[in-house]
């Protein structure tokens, strides 16, 4: 068979392959990715898509967590707020129930409670960016509300029981409040409506029931030191369930990154190699586009 | 060709998104099962557009959501405070329900499927691009004008024909010799 005389198109294709294969090779250089389509590794492109999504997931729930961290925060230092202030109550009503001070000195300590009271009021009416800590749900409205005009002055809870929780990617739940009513309302142990007893007890000049409900304070104390430590469980959680999920971001970033980069040494000599054909082939078409033996013939 | 049939189902697959849209109708439902900021009670609205699934009607799929504070976090009848219906939709996630598969793994199983019919075609053009070089060769080798070729046939012909002169010239001078009888004349 004759040799096609047509050899340029054959060598100008073959120059137009090593050119694609010189980009290819230099894109993966420059990106230092390995697939650059999914079509170079399909089954890498699907695992890259899993891991994107894992990465994200705790990157997002990292974010939330530094935002919580803040709202736990502020809730356990408003409950060790009104932990110090309840025992200053509790020193005042020791005071009070001794039977040595007289009548204006137990007026004097009833201000001072209703000041410990109104202080514990604004604690339970705590707000975080604007949301209000203790109020359930219904974080838009002041959670509690005195009337000073009964005796003893009433204290209504305007929020609800709900309970928010964070869910970290491994699926544990994560409490991130607690309802009002929970805390300073509660039925076995009311933080205001116990404070509200003792201001109304001394106001009179006299003790009144005011062992009695000293004795309810000491138990509406412990109740609020049991619940903060639902706070400051959270907090822990939220902390090791943050640190945990930014270690597995860090662990599959490493695993994508074995996955989807280049071998740069092997990607380099791929290309030096494609280069040396690509002058070699330039050189050979020069080489044989110089004339035919007509133009020998004119000698 | 095959391939190709192949290739434009795939692509239909992926552009048709019928299973998509099972995942946009459950976000629907999702915002429609809570309470938004702005007072709404399960009624918040759609966060997607839902239109009849026909085909190409992916085409028209959008985000008719426009106001942020629309997006029902609280569970229904709930307060602004509460993040239980955050929780339902965020859990979509994990649920199996796009052709019986979660979200991301659906996703990750068209990516691969995609993947390995681009890796399939690209591997058949190459062969088939590498036949069809071999064929033109051949084509050209038969039909083609080589010049070298040209000018060899062309030196042979001269040669030839400068042969076939040669044999006349000698017959001339036979002829002429054998007229005037073996003497030299001026005439040819």
């Amino acid at each position: 068979m004759r040799v096609d005389p047509f050899y340029v198109v054959n060598l100008s294709n073959s120059l137009d392959q090593t050119q694609a294969s010189q980009e290819q090779l230099t894109q993966e250089l420059s990106s230092g990715l390995r697939v650059t389509s999914i079509g170079d590794d399909p089954v890498a492109a699907a695992q890259n898509v899993q891991l994107l999504n894992s990465i994200q997931q705790d990157d997002s729930f990292t974010q939330t967590t530094s935002l919580t961290q803040g709202l736990l925060q502020v809730t356990d230092s408003a409950l060790g707020s009104v932990v110090t202030q309840l025992n200053q109550a509790l020193s005042l009503a020791d005071q009070a129930n001794n039977g040595t001070l007289n009548a204006s000195d137990l007026k004097a300590i009833s201000n001072q409670l209703a000041g410990i009271r109104d202080e514990v009021l604004s604690l339970a009416n705590t707000n975080y960016q604007g949301q209000y800590v203790f109020g359930g749900s219904q974080t838009g409205t002041t959670p509690f509300t005195l009337n000073n005009a009964t005796t003893p002055a009433t204290v209504t809870y305007n929020g609800d029981s709900d309970v928010n929780s964070l869910q970290s990617p491994t699926g544990q739940s994560i409490q991130l409040n607690l309802p009002g009513d929970q805390v300073f309302t509660s039925a076995t142990a009311n933080v205001l409506g116990t404070l509200n007893s003792l201001v109304a007890d001394y106001a009179t000049g006299t003790a009144g029931s005011g062992v009695a409900d000293t004795a309810a304070l000491n138990t509406a104390l412990n109740y609020v030191s049991q619940q903060r430590v639902t706070i400051d469980n959270s907090i822990t959680r939220l902390n090791a369930a943050s640190g945990a999920a930014t270690e597995q971001a860090t662990q599959l970033t490493a695993v994508q990154t074995n996955l989807m980069q280049a071998d740069i040494p092997s990607v380099s000599t791929q290309l030096a190699l494609a280069q040396s054909q690509q002058s070699a082939l330039i050189n050979v078409i020069a080489a044989l586009g110089q004339g035919s033996l007509f133009d020998k013939l004119q000698a | 060709m095959e391939i190709t049939t192949n290739l434009s189902n795939e692509i239909a697959r992926y552009l048709d998104l019928d299973t998509r849209q099972i995942q946009l109708t459950a976000a629907n439902m999702a915002n429609n099962a809570g309470s938004d900021l702005v007072g709404d009670n399960g009624n918040a609205g759609n966060i997607f557009n839902a239109p009849a699934q026909v085909a190409g009607s992916a085409a028209a799929l959008q985000v008719v959501l426009t106001d942020p504070n629309k997006i029902a976090a609280a569970g229904l009848g709930l307060g602004t405070g509460d993040n239980s219906n955050a929780v339902v939709a965020a859990n979509l996630a994990t649920q199996a329900f796009v052709n019986g598969q979660t979200p991301s793994d659906f996703y990750s199983n068209l990516v691969s499927t995609l993947g390995a019919t681009v890796s399939e075609t690209t591997t058949q053009n190459t062969a088939l691009t590498a036949s069809v070089t071999q064929l033109q060769t051949q084509v050209s080798s038969l039909s083609g004008v080589s010049l070298d070729d040209e000018a060899a046939n062309l030196e042979e012909f001269q040669r030839s024909y400068q042969a076939a002169s040669q044999t006349f010239t000698i017959l001339n001078s036979v002829f002429a010799s054998a007229l005037n009888l073996g003497v030299e004349t001026a005439v040819a």
